[in-house]
């Protein structure tokens, strides 16, 4: 199907790269080429620096979407959904198959919400990365076991996350300040506890050593290693308000 | 976090030591072991054998044989520490998933419009149909000076512009009212056709 991207004249909100936010606001379906597009390059720049062709591409892709081409949104989805998942929602809800049934329901959300989407010169993943932050939320909400990030964590984050998509941050910033938010996280948590414990969590949860490259490093036999991760483990439970050490075995 | 915003008031470091000076509670035996620990280092710390196959338990967990409710937690440290990255095989299978879901949502609400529309256009039929059938006092239709011609059952889709998509969302209110007001009005027809009258 051919599809041509027409200029609405409109001027929206500018991002860091300059770029008109309403450019891209109607969609024609017909059998005009694209080597047709009525809007040049240049009319999707304004002093800033040009568009490249990675986001001219994704703006086609959008607006080709948002008319309604399936096969457009799978490819945003399939480019952009794999970031959602490691930096987004794997984090937050710490477990693989948690995090790829929130990245099915963020897909669902995407395909339902797409036409509010407005294109703001930084991409489609800042707006991604709301709702996936959002759905986040939701499925932590429902959640009964203790986690590193609380519902609230996830209310700043989602605040945070419509400023970004407000302000049009770029996508490698969301990455950065995601990877920030949960390293702090589960820094916080860890100075929580005893130092040994932290470090023994460090070595081989996080760090994923051996048992007995981290039992040779806190100067302890293997099997004691053993009972120092048990309860290095139990304690930073209680410290996220876990259930008591006592009924941890039986839980 | 900062340090600043973490670090406890000197108000709030006075009221817990207030509280801990009132307080008649003991020290939680794993606290304590911890404690000792750092002392005395671990290879002296006590636990008994009930903790050993804790500890064992939770070690095979970790390494992918059997569950301990502790390995849940460890997984989620890992997962925080991020760097892993979902296989192409298990998105594709999730995009497909989501697609799936998004259609047989649409399909629903599509239906859900249609089904309305055929049980009405059912009803209006029947009602014709019954007062067709059933008129004592209608005079026969030699005695008619024209011939009735009554509005027959049909489907819905000629009550909307067949050039123009549905909307994915939203409209379907307006839609089912206007196939409910196009049948009643059809009905009304056939009925005062029936008598004679229109």
């Amino acid at each position: 199907m051919e599809w041509a991207v027409v200029g609405d004249g409109g001027v929206g909100p500018a991002g860091p790269l300059g770029l008109s936010a309403r450019r891209v606001a109607a969609m024609v379906w017909g059998t005009v080429e694209r080597s047709q597009q009525t809007t040049s390059d240049a009319d999707h720049t304004k002093g800033g620096d040009p568009e490249t062709d990675l986001q001219r591409e994704e703006r086609q892709l959008c607006a080709a979407a948002q008319g309604g081409d399936r096969q457009a949104l799978g490819t945003i989805l399939r480019r952009h959904g794999p970031k959602l998942y490691r930096f987004v929602l794997l984090p937050r809800l710490g477990s693989e198959a948690a995090a790829q049934d929130a990245l099915a329901d963020t897909y669902v959300r995407v395909v339902e919400r797409f036409s509010t989407f407005e294109w703001r010169g930084c991409g489609v993943y800042p707006w991604l990365r709301v709702v996936a932050t959002r759905i986040a939320l939701d499925h932590l909400r429902k959640r009964k076991r203790e986690l590193l990030f609380e519902p609230e964590d996830l209310e700043r984050a989602l605040d945070a996350a419509e400023r970004d998509s407000q302000e049009g941050i770029d996508e490698a910033l969301c990455h950065a300040r995601d990877r920030k938010d949960a390293r702090s996280k589960l820094d916080g948590a860890l100075a929580e506890i005893n130092e040994r414990y932290a470090r023994a969590i460090r070595l081989r949860i996080l760090e994923d050593k051996s048992r007995e490259e981290a039992a040779r490093v806190l100067e302890v036999s293997v099997p004691t290693f053993d009972v120092v991760l048990h309860r290095a483990l139990r304690a930073l439970k209680k410290k996220l308000g876990g259930a008591p050490p006592e009924s941890e075995g039986e839980s | 976090m900062s340090s600043d915003e973490s670090k406890p008031t000197p108000e709030v470091e006075l009221i817990d030591a207030v509280r801990a000076a009132r307080a008649e509670g003991e020290i939680e035996r794993a606290d304590h072991e911890a404690l000792l620990a750092l002392a005395l280092g671990d290879d002296v710390a006590e636990f008994d054998d009930d903790e050993r196959e804790r500890a064992e338990s939770l070690r095979d967990a970790l390494e992918g044989q059997g569950d301990h409710p502790l390995a849940e937690l460890a997984e989620a440290l890992r997962c925080a520490v991020g760097g892993r990255v979902i296989d192409e095989l298990s998105h594709e299978r999730v995009v497909q998933v989501a697609f799936r879901r998004a259609t047989m949502q649409d399909a629903k609400v599509t239906r859900g419009a249609w089904r309305l529309g055929i049980v009405m256009g059912g009803v209006a039929a029947a009602a014709a149909a019954t007062l067709f059938v059933f008129q004592p006092s209608a005079p026969p239709l030699s005695a008619r000076r024209t011939t009735t011609v009554f509005i027959a059952s049909h489907s819905t889709v000629s009550l909307f512009d067949a050039q123009k998509a549905l909307p994915r969302f939203g409209g379907e209110s307006s839609r089912i009212d206007r196939i409910a007001a196009v049948r009643d009005k059809q009905w009304r027809a056939n009925r005062f056709a029936s008598w004679g009258v229109r």
